[in-house]
């Protein structure tokens, strides 16, 4: 498979994660929107490590990984903890603060 | 370059170092002791040892390293390096100082974790200015971002803290990841992921005029556009700002803002992106996102009734004068740029914690946070309104103030670029006029207003103290600010590959 | 005639991943979009192999599909009360943030199809899978050797990040 093709695989992920970011309103998919990023940073890396012949692109997955899941653990703590507050977590729905 | 890792190397790592070590030691000593006095003075007195090592760095500048590099060109101890390294060691004393009595009162947190979460997150800037590689730019990065999103939520049973964390946490993720997607374009387009190398192949790719190249530095300036909070990604920085507990804010509107230019510059200049842009119109884009934001920040914090949300809208316009400077390193790769950027970030770092410590200081004394609390605030604590005012009419650019010089500078540096930036320059300076209303009607207040309650507000030790360091360093800034632009210059010019040729 | 094998493979993961993808933005209940979420991360491993990186397709999956994703249901778990209701509304300007990412999509496809780039240079060969050791160790010695070209300072650095992230969850998730 020519490089281009994990390419618009890995920029269509990532715009479909990008729009799951602002059009849904509830901080989980949200969330679950920004993993679907992520992966798609990682698919470019991985084709692009594979067609440079270079393993720094695996690096920077190996090490992405491990930093997203940080970001994760920290992320949905804090998403719970509002819940604990109050009970309902809609992003427009959090307009103690107005935008 | 050396061939493997020597005491040298880790002596460069030392201030860094240092500060995570510290950040361990406060959050042990939290468990032994009880004593809030031990584990504040424990973390102020302990800060000193990275300021010691980065004063060691700045000293033995010929000892280190011949390429000033270590562990593999990763780490990078430039005059640049050091003085981001010295900046950021300055906001976290001033961050730590001014929090002390708020800690206690407002949040939920034991004083020795709070210190210990900022110290982390500090180490995190220091290495974001320091990094000669994007891997370890994006993990500094996550360092600094993780304990920012935890810090803006501790409030005590306060829902807008809650949610103030929230709302980072998203948009934080999500800029990390639009960063990367950046990150990874620029990976493929030059085939590596160090800096310097990234600095030789863009010449040769930008020949082909390569589209992917552009296409990773829109994405890598879009990724540190929320950290700096530009516009369009400014959105929801009132919101946090303003939720957060107020020393959280602090360290938000100065340590986050002067990381993600660290990076950010270290990233377009070292990496050799600025180079390329003049002739992609890059620029451009980089000038009208200046001109939309300062212009935003500055005429919507006309409308703000809270003190927060009101220097939040104002950080977003200073960010936009810091962004004026940018473009004119967009346009001719111009070193001046940079020295205008890094003398602003010091002014504006000095002030801002001056102009925070006042709204700490009366959130601690009567916990309220809105414009008009501010009534009388000068009969009230005559000393914190008096360096608060002070410091206010410096962010305004009020002359003879610190802040008007660095204004100056570098809008007479994008002045030099020639007729292409003219527009954004007059824009700057209206700007600067509409700013002075919103400042000058906080000072008018604590000055001239009649309060509803006349009794005095015992200020607490912290308080003051801070204040007084802030008044200090701005009547140092303001009267040595000459010394300051001679001294940075050639940390500015440093970061500029010297290879720039064709 | 042959079928060539790894093309037809990735054509079918491809369509999985861009599929599940959609499905996790467009799922009305929460649970249905984190099920959809494992297949994507399933799928990207599955490109991981293609790409002979057998061992960044073993962490995704217990990373990725293991830990995130359970960690992910947890958070579900206790913050929905009720799973029968449509937990998920759309933001009003959907059709907005859509047009800005379609044209975000083409205008990445755009530049990736008509720019050389470094990675465009080298062959479709299967380099990596012949160095010596294998590439698990060359991994490892990139991972954390003092004597070589290594990332040992992105690996340290991560490392204070995993014990941010613990200290900090635990500040953000205690009941006082």
């Amino acid at each position: 498979m020519p490089l281009n093709a994990y390419l618009i695989v890995g920029a269509l992920l990532f715009t479909i994660g990008a729009a799951g970011v602002l059009v849904r309103r509830n901080p989980l998919v949200m969330f679950m929107s920004i993993e679907l990023m992520l992966n798609a940073v990682n698919l470019s890396f991985m084709a692009f490590a594979h067609f440079l012949d270079s393993v720094d692109g695996w690096m920077f997955v190996f090490l992405v990984l491990t930093v997203a899941a940080a970001e994760v653990v920290v992320g949905l703590a804090i998403i719970v903890a509002i819940f604990r507050t109050r009970r309902e977590i809609d992003v427009d729905e959090l307009n103690t603060l107005k935008g | 370059m050396t061939s493997h890792i020597d005491g040298i190397q880790i002596w460069m790592l030392a201030p860094e170092l240092s500060v995570v070590l510290l950040g361990f030691l406060v959050l042990g000593l939290d468990l032994i002791t009880h004593n809030r006095r031990v584990v504040a003075a424990t973390a102020l007195i302990g800060l000193l040892i990275p300021l010691g090592f980065t004063l060691s760095l700045v000293v033995k500048q010929d000892a280190l390293t011949p390429d000033h590099t270590a562990f593999f060109h990763m780490l990078v101890v430039d005059g640049y390096a050091l003085f981001f390294q010295f900046l950021f060691l300055v906001i976290g004393f001033g961050v730590l100082l001014v929090s002390y009595g708020y800690v206690e009162k407002f949040l939920r947190v034991t004083i020795g974790e709070y210190y210990s979460i900022i110290l982390l997150s500090l180490a995190g800037m220091m290495l974001m200015a320091s990094t000669g590689e994007l891997i370890s730019v994006y993990i500094s990065l996550e360092l600094t971002s993780i304990p920012l999103y935890i810090l803006a939520g501790l409030s005590r049973s306060d829902t807008r803290s809650a949610e103030a964390a929230v709302k980072y946490v998203l948009l934080g993720a999500m800029s990390s990841a639009i960063l990367l997607y950046g990150m990874a374009l620029l990976y493929g387009a030059t085939g590596t992921t160090d800096l310097t190398e990234i600095a030789r192949n863009t010449q040769a790719a930008l020949s082909s005029g390569n589209l992917v190249l552009l296409a990773a530095d829109v994405f890598i300036f879009t990724g540190f556009g929320f950290k700096i909070s530009a516009v369009p990604f400014h959105m929801w920085a009132p919101d946090i700002y303003e939720g957060a507990p107020t020393p959280s804010t602090l360290f938000f509107s100065v340590g986050s803002k002067a990381a993600g230019f660290a990076a950010l510059l270290r990233v377009f200049i070292f990496g050799g992106l600025a180079a390329i842009s003049g002739g992609t119109y890059l620029w451009v884009m980089v000038a009208i996102v200046a001109a939309v934001t300062m212009t935003l920040g500055n005429v919507v914090a006309l409308l703000q009734t809270n003190i927060k949300r009101m220097m939040a809208y104002s950080s977003i316009g200073q960010a936009g004068y810091l962004l004026v400077g940018f473009a004119a390193i967009m346009i001719s790769n111009s070193p001046a740029g940079n020295l205008g950027i890094l003398a602003f970030l010091a002014v504006y770092v000095v002030t801002n914690i001056g102009a925070f410590t006042g709204i700490i200081g009366l959130a601690d004394a009567t916990g309220k946070e809105n414009i008009r609390d501010f009534d009388g605030l000068g009969r009230r604590a005559p000393f914190i309104a008096a360096g608060m005012g002070l410091c206010l009419l410096s962010l305004a650019g009020i002359p003879p103030m610190a802040g008007f010089w660095g204004k100056l500078f570098i809008l007479l540096t994008a002045w030099n670029q020639g007729s292409a930036l003219t527009w954004l320059v007059v824009l700057g300076l209206i700007n600067s006029a509409i700013s002075i209303v919103y400042y000058a009607n906080v000072v008018w207040r604590m000055f001239v207003a009649e309060p509803e309650k006349r009794d005095r507000l015992a200020m607490s030790g912290s308080v003051t103290l801070t204040m007084a360091v802030a008044v200090v360093g701005i009547l140092a800034l303001t009267i040595a600010f000459g010394f300051l632009l001679t001294g940075l210059g050639g940390g500015a010019g440093g970061l500029f590959p010297t290879a720039t040729t064709p | 005639m042959t079928i060539d094998v790894p093309a037809v493979a990735f054509w079918v993961i491809a369509i999985i991943l861009v599929g599940s993808a959609l499905a996790v933005v467009v799922m009305p209940k929460i649970v249905h979009a984190a099920l959809f979420l494992v297949a994507v991360f399933g799928a990207a491993a599955g490109i991981y192999v293609l790409l002979n990186a057998e061992f960044i397709a073993i962490v995704q999956v217990l990373i990725y599909a293991g830990a995130v994703t359970i960690l992910i249901l947890f958070a579900i778990m206790l913050t929905q009360n009720s799973m029968s209701r449509v937990s998920n509304p759309f933001s009003g300007q959907w059709w907005l943030a859509g047009l800005i990412c379609v044209l975000l999509a083409a205008g990445i496809i755009f530049a990736v199809n008509s720019s050389p780039m470094a990675a465009g240079a080298a062959s479709d060969a299967l380099p990596l899978a012949n160095a010596a050791g294998g590439t698990v160790v060359k991994l490892g010695q990139l991972l954390y050797s003092p004597f070589a070209y290594s990332y040992v300072l992105p690996f340290e650095i991560a490392s204070v990040v995993l014990l941010v992230a613990i200290v900090g969850a635990i500040m953000i998730g205690r009941e006082e």
